[in-house]
């Protein structure tokens, strides 16, 4: 999430709300876009707005302080306990001037939920106890400001909900809940089906570790065949954990052919921040979304673990592999 | 559900006494039943025995070596004074029969070869090796009846063959298909002597699949084993209900007097040789083995760390409080052994 690009959009519906002639006119328009993005707190008048001009450092503190700690972790204890990134105590403090300046700043408190838990389950049920309010609370906002839309994520107040929904999903896929997982992710393309936020590629991941290929089939077809990264491979571990191999080498193909450096990725696994507050923009089809998707395909591809040595014998798989490693100076 | 390389040759033996001619001294099968475990503890080498089952008896003792010695040794030189004398037994066992299905299990994979090329090798002879079972059963007239292959000896290195595939399916990730496996062949021995349920339950965990698992629990009621157990502990953190995830652990910690220590430390043992490693049920030993088996749900997802359900488990203050209870109960016995060798 680009805070500042959120905030201008919030500043625009509400000038017009304000003024709804400013709507018709593209000049006016055209100025007061530029100044937000520009000088965002000139234009900065209530509580919520100020809320999100402090999340912005927040969420940047927040990168930082989680590269640090983990700069620390690694040189510690092998054994310690997984967990959420947990007690940044300036992230923290941040965290906490957002929701005193707005306590409804439920991005501010998604992370703040995160960062402050000890274990995944006190983080699960932290953002699950909020949800309810906070569905309520931006229903409220974005029916004030937002216009009519086809879809809840193009209603820039509703997004706050729809993050934390998604910072949910994220957790019980890193706690192992997976069938749980699934069903908040379906329950989310439901809600929100054009899928802003790109839930289904965690799904597709989910159908393919739960070995579910009518429920992957399903999802295919209900977003187009767009051949996303996540769908090539989640489709060729399930073709292999299924025993279909024929099936699953073309998929492969498929995966090293459209997903540039995918299948380096897949090969040597790389490390990509916390999704604080979500997942990065990507270019479909760019190796950003490849490193993405081989990122989040992690516990898919560890859970099978003979699947990338497999994968690395077939000839198309481990040249793309080579070729994108020789290129951009990796081994794996 | 474990097997047993020394009952299972008691079985053999006396399969093959009851069909040999010695067997027709007595008056009747019971007579000539009785009489056999006497027979068998005062000279089991001139029992009535072919190469086959020589071999099976050296491939037998061999994973108890692998399974116990080598596991338990206290040095690198018993290590590998156990490896040598039991790989040597293999080799015996095979130059006696090169179709001792056993044998040539525990010879491939002391060659340690890929997941994936343990599982072509036993997927590709799985088929031989049954009919080649059958054909010995059938030669000293005890082939099973169906649905009951685990009642003849001669059919158990089949089971232990099948088992294996299952298991490397799971360690693969392949879940379904080790689930077909355990399913087919717990219609064929509906006794499961080889214990294809608790492999079979673990799938169903892998695959959070609620219902399928249990069904499996239905098939065998009363049966509370500590696979199943667990298999109820993980689906209800999986589904997120921990007072039933609370329930389960407590159930355990009541059946399973070390429980503490074993769901705290959560060791893994080498998958076992001979089927599941062996133990006497209700035991700590159970316990312990099916935690270490079920370390493909205990390390899902979890990289260089202990994953959530493992901490949880591991962290929870009931664990926690039973296991130094455990440990200066432990302590207290040692000091107290240690003060008796004193006294003397």
């Amino acid at each position: 999430m680009l805070v500042a690009a959120e905030l201008t959009e919030r500043l625009l519906r509400k000038a017009v709300k304000d003024n709804p002639s400013l709507a018709t006119d593209a000049a006016r328009m055209a100025d007061f876009t530029r100044q937000a993005m520009r000088s965002p707190e000139t234009l900065v008048k209530d509580d919520e707005d100020k809320a999100m001009l402090l999340l912005e450092k927040a969420v940047a503190r927040a990168q930082r302080d989680i590269d640090d700690e983990l700069d620390a972790m690694y040189g510690t204890a092998p054994d310690a306990p997984r967990k959420p990134p947990s007690k940044l105590p300036q992230t923290h403090a941040l965290l906490s001037r957002c929701i005193e300046c707005d306590p409804h700043c439920y991005d501010a408190r998604t992370l703040d939920v995160i960062i402050m838990a000890d274990t995944f389950e006190q983080a699960i049920d932290g953002l699950s106890e909020l949800e309810v309010e906070a569905r309520q609370w931006c229903q409220e906002r974005s029916s004030l400001y937002d216009d009519a839309v086809a879809d809840p994520w193009d209603a820039v107040f509703m997004r706050p909900y729809l993050r934390m929904r998604a910072r949910r999903l994220d957790l019980l896929v890193q706690a192992a809940c997976y069938r749980q997982a699934l069903n908040l992710a379906c329950e989310m393309l439901d809600e929100a089906p054009a899928d802003g936020q790109g839930v289904r590629h965690t799904a597709a991941l989910l159908y393919a570790r739960l070995e579910d290929e009518e429920g992957l089939n399903a999802l295919d077809v209900r977003y187009g065949r767009e051949g996303s990264c996540w769908m090539h491979i989640a489709r060729s571990v399930l073709l292999y954990k299924l025993g279909r191999l024929d099936a699953a080498k073309r998929a492969l193909n498929g995966l090293a052919r459209l997903c540039p450096g995918a299948a380096f990725f897949l090969a040597s696994p790389s490390y990509v921040p916390p999704y604080l507050p979500d997942r990065p923009v990507f270019k479909p089809g760019s190796a950003d979304e490849s490193l993405l998707a081989c990122y989040e395909a992690d516990f898919l591809v560890v859970d099978t673990p003979e699947f990338v040595t497999w994968a690395l014998q077939q000839p198309n798989f481990a040249e793309a592999a080579d070729k994108f490693g020789n290129a951009h100076g990796g081994e794996y | 559900m474990s097997m047993v390389p020394a009952s299972e040759d008691f079985e053999r033996l006396a399969v093959r006494w009851a069909s040999s001619t010695a067997a027709k001294e007595y008056p009747n099968l019971v007579a000539m039943l009785s009489a056999f475990p006497e027979r068998y503890a005062k000279d089991r080498d001139a029992l009535p025995q072919t190469d086959a089952d020589r071999a099976f008896a050296l491939a037998g003792r061999a994973a108890q070596i692998f399974d116990h010695q080598v596991i338990e040794a206290k040095t690198q030189d018993d290590v590998n004074r156990s490896t040598v004398e039991a790989t040597a037994m293999v080799d015996e066992a095979l130059k006696l029969d090169p179709a001792c299905h056993d044998a040539l299990r525990i010879q491939k994979n002391l060659q340690r070869p890929t997941r994936q090329e343990m599982l072509d090798f036993l997927v590709e002879g799985a088929e031989r090796v049954h009919d080649e079972c059958a054909e010995r059963a059938r030669a000293v007239h005890a082939m099973p009846m169906q649905g009951h292959m685990g009642m003849g000896p001669y059919m158990k290195p089949y089971l232990r063959w099948m088992l294996d595939i299952a298991n490397e399916q799971l360690s693969l990730g392949r879940y379904r298909a080790s689930l077909e496996v355990c399913l087919k062949m717990l219609d064929a021995d509906h006794d499961d002597v080889a214990g294809f349920r608790q492999v079979a339950a673990l799938d169903y965990v892998k695959l959070e699949d609620e219902a399928g698992f249990h069904a499996l629990r239905e098939r065998y009621p009363g049966d509370d084993n500590a696979w199943f157990a667990l298999a109820e502990l993980f689906l209800a953190y999986k589904r997120r209900d921990f007072e039933a995830a609370e329930r389960e652990l407590h159930a355990i910690m009541r059946t399973y007097p070390q429980a503490g220590i074993t769901l705290a430390y959560q060791d893994e043992l080498p998958a076992g040789l001979f089927g599941h490693h062996e133990y006497a049920e209700g035991s700590d030993d159970e316990l312990f083995i099916a935690v270490s088996e079920a370390a493909v749900v205990l390390d899902e997802n979890c990289g260089d760390f202990s994953s959530p359900l493992s901490s949880w488990i591991s962290m929870h203050p009931d664990v926690e409080a039973a296991r130094v209870l455990e440990e200066s109960r432990a302590q207290a016995a040692q000091e107290r052994e240690g003060g008796d060798q004193a006294c003397l």
